[in-house]
């Protein structure tokens, strides 16, 4: 029980766990064998963690636990959900980004257009809002679920440049199953919004129902309190 | 991992093992590819699931642990640093924490079932006491008390009996042969606190083996 050096004790004394295991480096465990060689209370604790070790290798009676497909299936859901919740987040910070500086950010975003499209933009952006706070009484709400637009288009959408596109607002009690029927009846695509004022773009198909056309089928949806074309902008 | 272009320039298949198979399939699974993912699975999570098992005793909570350590090597399988050890050590470290987080929840389960009535505030100390109480029956087999039992069930039953820290450091150690620089790295802390952790697991042991009328020392002399 007596050791002549106690550091040389306390330090070895807590590597005998490691020892037994053979983990140690060959340094280490040349220096824990020489002390124990001299030390009777670490040759006790040495037989101690022999018996840990043993009894702990024995005990095969724990279940084993084994991969299967079924849950590797389920955490492939739950990463698609994950995902797709991020895609959302995303939306709604760009949204929430948006709303505090309304006016300023409009007028931001019209002072940076070039000259022309300026004009045509700013009037067309002023009526649609004009028309909005006509329709719906007030800066329209945050639209159902900010993942429409992505729950929409399965891959990002682009704009083609002569394509019809129409401005459109829904109803506040709309679902997203209401508005894919609602779509897919008019040959339509979302390919941007919600804007700042709850307005989305819907872009037509080529060869698809025509613009008036479609204007007077979305128009005649209850669910829907806005539709409006939008004028064409040719590329300057 | 630079390494494989330079050995195997036209080869773009995964090296059969090793850091540079690590490193390939983590830069896989950090790029999104679905089939690398189901690779690790298969291939790490069996090592994983029985550690867990051993900790957890439920295979619904090992499921529950791994879904959310898988997640987790989806989102982060960019931060597995090769340089900084192997691909098991950085998984056992994401299973560590999700281990720790079930073994406590476990833990404040049978606290309320145990003291439920009772108003009584238990401390960190008090969690052996409560549990060495409460176990001297097998509930699934009540005939068989802890003081008929053989020296190593009562090793065992002491081991169930240790807090979730000095539980998971046996673990390792003694089932997992990590060497305690990689227990460091797993747990997330200094290598001195893993010493010290795990000469204090020991400690608690003989303290519940005494409880039970066993010197730690008579497991040495032949017993059993
Ligand atoms: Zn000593």
């Amino acid at each position: 029980m007596t050791h002549s050096n106690n550091t040389e004790h306390d330090v070895v004394v807590e590597l005998l766990p490691w020892y037994v295991k053979n983990t140690l480096n060959p340094k280490e465990q040349m220096r824990v064998a020489q002390h124990l060689s001299s030390c009777s209370e670490c040759q006790q604790e040495l037989g101690l963690y022999r018996q840990i070790d043993n009894v702990n290798l024995g005990t095969s009676n724990t279940p084993i636990w084994k991969p299967s497909p079924v849950q590797f299936a389920n955490i492939l859901q739950g990463i698609d959900a994950l995902e797709t919740k991020a895609a959302t987040a995303a939306t709604e910070t760009t949204k929430v980004a948006k709303t505090p500086g309304l006016f300023a950010k409009l007028s931001a975003w019209l002072k940076a257009l070039p000259g022309p499209v300026f004009w045509i933009m700013s009037l067309e952006t002023m009526a649609i809002a004009a028309l909005v706070m006509l329709v719906v009484g007030r800066l329209p709400q945050q639209l159902p679920g900010g993942q429409l637009f992505e729950t929409l288009s399965n891959e990002r959408p682009s704009v083609t440049a002569n394509l019809p596109r129409l401005h459109i607002v829904f109803a506040e009690d709309i679902t997203e199953r209401e508005i894919r029927t609602l779509l897919q009846t008019q040959q339509g695509q979302l390919v941007e919004g919600p804007s700042m004022l709850g307005v989305y773009t819907v872009q037509l198909a080529a060869g698809g129902v025509q613009e008036q056309q479609a204007i007077i089928n979305l128009r005649a949806n209850a669910k829907v309190k806005l539709v409006e074309g939008i004028a064409k902008v040719d590329q300057p | 991992m630079v390494r494989i272009t330079g050995q195997k320039k036209d080869n773009k298949e995964l090296p059969a093992s090793g850091e540079a198979y690590e490193a390939l399939l983590m830069q896989r699974i950090a790029s999104k590819d679905r089939e690398a993912f189901e690779s690790l699975y298969y291939d790490y999570t069996p090592r994983i699931g029985s550690f867990m098992m051993k900790l957890l005793k439920s295979p619904e909570l090992v499921d529950e642990a791994i879904n959310e350590v898988m997640m987790t090597v989806w989102q982060s399988a960019e931060r597995f640093d090769p340089a900084l050890g192997k691909l098991s050590t950085w998984l056992f470290g994401i299973a560590h924490n999700k281990a720790l987080k079930l073994l406590e929840r476990q833990r404040r389960h049978w606290r309320e079932q145990t003291v439920e009535a009772e108003d009584s505030e238990l401390n960190e100390n008090e969690w052996e006491e409560v549990n060495a109480e409460s176990a001297t029956v097998d509930p699934d087999n009540p005939e068989r008390t802890v003081l008929g039992w053989e020296l190593g069930e009562i090793l065992v039953w002491a081991m169930d009996r240790l807090s979730p820290e000095h539980r998971i450091v046996l673990e390792l150690v003694f089932t997992e042969n990590y060497a305690y620089q990689d227990i460091a790295i797993i747990t997330d802390c200094p290598v001195n606190t893993v010493k010290t952790r795990m000469f204090h697991a020991r400690k608690k042991l003989a303290d519940l083996l005494a409880k039970r009328g066993y010197s730690p020392y008579d497991l040495q002399e032949g017993h059993s």
